[in-house]
């Protein structure tokens, strides 16, 4: 199983981002194989810096993954997938001079997207991702990200092993 | 519309491998297994009824659910029985039933068994249809369940609430959670058991329409705590349940709420703080072979009460039932018979002048189960319902007869006479004297109907394993109601106020007749796969304005397609697309020009498409489900004052620790 540490950018400008301009994002995933392909769950978080009157928020997008790691020769390989998750936007709203209150608001999201995995030493990598995130909102929002980071992989303990099972 | 990218990919790569699940029939009942209802994606009692053929279900807030079975009944009669672990538990909310009060979680589900067709069944003549919930018996040595459930229903604002972009909030899901405790042996077992659900009624469709509805009581909660004893004394085998579903604030927990119910001839939702007590024992004496007695007797506190600070009307309902039976069971080789006798006893504590607040009825019957040739089964029974206004006669004859090793035709002949105080609801009551609907701005006239409802049912059928892999059945059943009684209903919509109709009036000597078609496949290959997908039709042949009336809300037509793939030993994924038909529901007729066409009596068909991935972990004691419901995001909607549910998901995250330390 793979650990992976990324930092996230979102690459795209669309009506989402009239409101708000997004700031650099951190992620961390973890990979393993599946009975069919593998599979990735991560966190990524990333602010959004509202425009005008329009509060700040910061997002946690928490996914799962499911994909088919494709090997690229003798030693990059190409891992495209389908993600779901949960996409929780944390605003800090004015109340009074005072007073903040903070609001979450989640929300169903879904996205495709693929990752590059070029090895450097023996048991890490370097992880380029490209992907796609549509958010189920009542006006939906269509985002963009490209990541880099690097992953390191372990074996998978016998006792987590029995544990998956 | 709103479209999901999700699953067209998925689905059709189901298609591709996909094969039919099945569940049990025989043609009168169906059975839904815990396997099935493991792997769906369950989260309520309600739930159930998604797996189930031969219903059709109504609902406004997603939370009380409405059926009708089989043809048996419409919306606007909700008299099927609800039976769990062979006690009868009266669920009668006014005009309605609900089932998610009943106090056991869907992990403790052993099976749910439909009885579809007019039959005695455990005491119960079922002409209306019943719905029997079995739990699993505790197993030997301790064992713990728990189960946590949360969700979403897509759609919510998001970040465009700060926006010009802003639209209401949808409804938030659950959580809800059980936990159970269970120990047993080879002479007593006990389970003691706790569940928690949350419901919000926070959609847009409820809450216009609503304006006066604080906060606090669109947010439900029901907790409901389970204990159940069994216990062997020499040759017999008893249980003693007992369990207390309440929707009120509790001390010990910083909840609030209430549980919002729609009461249908009022047309608008009253929050209430609704509460279950129920105690039973149940129990059968078995002698060598040829001789048994059983027995059961319950009883069941009901209450609606107003919740606090609230300017709704106060329903002041009070329910008490008492319910018993005693069995004679004899058999030899040819014959089994079933001798019993029972009674009922209703008392309604409430402010209002009642005529009498007590209501008693008598029960005798007698069942036959007989074999007439090594390939024909008669099943026949004869069941006498004793009361102060008469007395009702039901009778009913089944045949099962194996024309080859895998081939069954079936049939189910009834004649039911139904007395007005057997329904105990709404109206009967209004009719001694409960006057909440006259004391809360509705002129009613309620005119007790003054002959006893006969139903006519005949219901036939086939089925066939072609071959291992596959078995097909269809059905058709006739059913002709006489003498029944209907509310006559006609909405007015006014904003900011809520509005009804200015007079509701019971009509009776109404009847028509209903007919259904039905047919079914299962397909089991290869191992890996099931499916099963069926087909009903409902259809009127003439009857009475209020009859016809009262059957154009239900669906005629209702397609349910399941697919079950189980590549490994602890993962599988279950796909299920129901095809639900479109209704009218002439009470509402006004609303699409009163409301600018917001709301309309025409309730659209529409595709529900459900994905579960169910995965075990640790030698199946822990398990982790995702499930997401109405995948293509189809308005799914089920009365004209409903709300629309799009797209949700869910997570379910549970454990099982079975059989330790025995």
């Amino acid at each position: 199983m793979s650990f992976g540490l990324n930092i996230s950018l979102n690459t795209n400008r669309n009506e989402f981002h009239r409101f708000w301009s997004s700031g650099k994002g951190a992620e961390a995933n973890l990979s393993m194989p599946f009975y069919f392909g593998s599979v990735m769950g991560g966190v990524r978080i990333m602010p959004f810096r509202g425009k005008e009157a329009i509060p700040d928020f910061y997002s946690v997008l928490y996914s799962f993954c499911w994909g088919k790691e494709i090997r690229l020769g003798k030693s990059p390989s190409i891992f495209p997938y389908a993600k779901v998750g949960s996409f929780v936007m944390y605003f800090e709203e004015q109340d009074s001079e005072e007073d903040y209150q903070e609001i979450a608001e989640s929300e169903l999201a879904a996205g495709l997207g693929t990752t590059v995995w070029i090895p450097f030493r023996s048991d890490w990598r370097l992880q380029l991702s490209g992907g796609y995130l549509i958010v189920l909102s009542y006006k939906r929002i269509h985002l963009m990200f490209f990541s880099v980071g690097v992953t390191y992989t372990v074996k998978t303990p016998p006792w987590l092993k029995e544990l998956l099972k | 519309m709103k479209r999901s990218v999700f699953p067209i990919v998925m689905a059709m790569l189901l298609l591709v491998f996909a094969r039919a699940s099945s569940s049990p029939r025989d043609g009168i009942s169906q059975t839904i297994t815990a396997e099935q209802i493991q792997s769906s994606g369950i989260i309520r009692l309600s739930d159930i009824f998604s797996l189930a053929e031969d219903l059709r279900v109504s609902t406004t807030a997603g939370f009380h659910w409405e059926i009708s079975l089989n043809g048996l009944f419409p919306f606007q009669k909700q008299n099927w029985i609800v039976m769990l672990d062979g006690q009868r538990i009266n669920l009668d909310l006014l005009s309605t039933k609900s089932i998610n009060m009943l106090p056991i979680s869907v992990d403790l589900l052993d099976s749910v068994k439909i009885i579809c067709a007019p039959q005695i069944h455990d005491g119960e003549f079922t002409e209306a249809g019943l719905i029997h919930f079995y739990t699993s018996p505790p197993k030997s040595g301790f064992s713990l369940r728990g189960r946590n459930t949360i969700g979403n229903e897509t759609g919510d604002p998001g970040p465009y609430m700060f926006t010009p972009y802003r639209s209401p909030n949808v409804d938030r899901l659950g959580p809800d959670y059980s936990f159970s405790m269970d120990y047993g042996n080879t002479r007593w077992n006990t389970r003691l058991g706790l569940s928690f659900q949350n419901h919000y009624s926070t959609d847009p469709a409820i809450l216009k329409r609503n304006p006066g509805l604080e906060g606090q009581y669109t947010r439900g909660q029901m907790v409901s705590p389970y204990l159940k004893l069994g216990f062997k004394v020499g040759s017999s085998e008893n249980e003693i349940t007992l369990s207390h579903s309440t929707s009120k604030r509790l001390p010990f927990l910083e909840r609030f709420g209430s549980d919002l119910l729609f009461l249908e001839p009022f047309a608008r939702e009253i929050p209430t703080h609704s509460s279950l007590s129920f105690v039973g024992i149940s129990g059968q004496l078995k002698s060598a072979g040829r001789f048994g007695i059983g027995y059961r007797s319950s009883f069941s506190a009901l209450m609606l009460d107003k919740p606090d600070q609230t300017a709704y009307p106060a329903l002041d309902w009070e329910m008490r039932t008492w319910n018993s039976r005693v069995e004679i069971h004899t058999r030899n080789s040819a014959f089994q018979n079933i001798w019993g006798l029972g009674l009922n006893y209703h008392d309604l504590n409430t402010q209002y002048d009642l005529k009498s607040p007590h209501d008693l009825s008598g029960q005798l019957y007698w069942q036959n189960r007989f074999r007439i040739s090594p390939k024909v089964l008669q099943n026949s029974g004869l069941w006498m319902n004793i009361h102060g206004d008469g007395v009702g006669i039901k009778t009913f004859v089944s045949h099962q007869w194996q024309v080859k090793s895998r081939s069954v035709l079936w049939s189910n002949l009834s004649y039911s006479q139904r007395l007005f105080s057997e329904d105990n609801n709404l109206w009967y009551w209004s009719s001694r004297g409960y006057d909440f609907i006259g004391q809360n701005g509705v002129k009613f006239f309620p005119a007790a109907p003054t002959h006893k409802r006969i139903l006519f049912s005949l219901d036939l059928g086939w089925y066939s394993d072609l071959n291992q892999w596959i078995t097909l059945d269809v059905a058709a059943a006739l059913r002709s109601f006489r003498h029944d009684y209907f509310d006559g209903e006609d909405f007015q919509f006014t904003y900011y106020r809520y509005s009804l109709s200015p007079e509701i009036s019971l009509e009776a000597g109404q009847g028509g007749t209903i007919v259904l078609g039905k047919g079914g496949i299962y397909l089991r290959w290869p191992e890996v796969l099931s499916q099963r997908v069926s087909y009903t039709y409902i259809g009127r042949i003439g009857g009475s304005r209020l009859f016809r009336q009262a059957w154009e809300s239900v669906p005629a037509q209702g397609i349910l397609y399941q697919i079950t793939f189980t590549p490994v030993e602890n993962f599988s994924i279950f796909s299920l697309i129901h095809y639900r038909g479109k209704s009218y529901w002439p009470a509402y007729r006004n609303l699409e020009a009163q409301t600018n066409g917001e709301y309309s009596p025409t309730v659209n068909g529409f595709f529900d498409w459900r994905l579960v991935m169910n995965k075990w972990f640790w030698k199946r004691r822990l398990w982790a489900r995702v499930v997401f419901r109405n995948i293509f995001n189809q308005p799914e909607r089920y009365h004209p004052f409903g709300a629309v549910m799009n797209l949700r998901w869910h997570i379910h995250i549970g454990f099982s620790l079975e059989s330790f330390a025995g």
